[in-house]
């Protein structure tokens, strides 16, 4: 017959107590066999870093063909208040991943591409999308992108949106959760 | 008229590509108030234009 044996620490002073909840139902909890640390509701891997930002406000103008740090000016939700100055700075080390849409408009002269990049402390880390349209100039024209990448990042490592497109006029990254936003969370700590 | 144009201007043999996703050229914009600038000059034969010749350009425009 196996046990189970609840030891102290001879360093601690603490005493944890396990408690039952106010109920009238019998309830086994089984352990599971292998070794390991119990999860609690506020471990990281179950509290983990969570935000979904968006664009809101003005739109934005980018210059055809520069590589723009993209804003996000509103947030959905920031679990652990990662999310500021339009960068995601996650506290915790883990596997993130990462989801960004963007959508851009060109007014005049048509849009050519659409190109969505990841950036890990200031320096391109991966380019999440690229996208073409069949340009006809002189046409009113939008894309719309969407890249997801998943990442292991540091707890201070800061992760940004830049966006490029090429068009016939300036480009308008329109205001509006539903067109651009960036979200992520925390898949496994590290 | 933008960085890019201002860029062209100076060397007209530039094509889009030498600013595409592997080109040697990319402008880049931080979105802090300083506007566009050049991030990263690779080009094999040309040098990265001066400050004065994207002026001139402006100013005779």
């Amino acid at each position: 017959m196996s046990k189970v044996a609840i030891s102290g620490n001879a360093s601690g002073t603490g005493t944890f107590t396990i408690q039952a909840p106010n109920s009238n139902t019998d309830r086994v909890l089984s352990l599971p066999d292998e070794a390991g640390t119990v999860l609690t509701s506020a471990s990281d891997q179950v509290a983990g870093p969570a935000f979904s930002a968006y664009k809101s406000g003005s739109s934005q103008t980018l210059t055809s063909g520069v590589v723009t740090r993209i804003t996000y000016e509103s947030e959905d939700f920031d679990t652990n208040s990662c999310f500021a100055s339009s960068t995601f700075t996650p506290t915790v080390a883990g596997y993130y991943q990462l989801n960004v849409l963007t959508y851009g408009l060109a007014t005049s002269g048509g849009i050519d591409s659409l190109e969505i990049r990841l950036y890990k402390n200031g320096g391109l880390y991966q380019i999440l999308s690229k996208i073409h349209s069949s340009r006809t100039s002189g046409d009113y024209g939008d894309l719309i992108a969407s890249g997801s990448t998943v990442v292991y990042s540091n707890g201070t490592d800061s992760w940004e949106v830049y966006v490029r497109s090429y068009a016939g006029s300036n480009i308008s990254i329109s205001a509006g959760r539903f067109y651009n936003n960036f979200n992520g969370c925390l898949v496994r700590t590290a | 008229m933008n960085l890019y144009e201002k860029i062209t201007a100076v060397y007209p043999q530039l094509r889009i590509i030498d600013f595409n996703t592997q080109g040697t050229i990319e402008l880049r914009n931080d979105s802090d108030g300083n506007g566009d600038y050049i991030a990263r000059w690779e080009h094999p034969t040309l040098a990265q234009p001066t400050q004065e010749q994207l002026d001139a350009v402006e100013a005779g425009s």
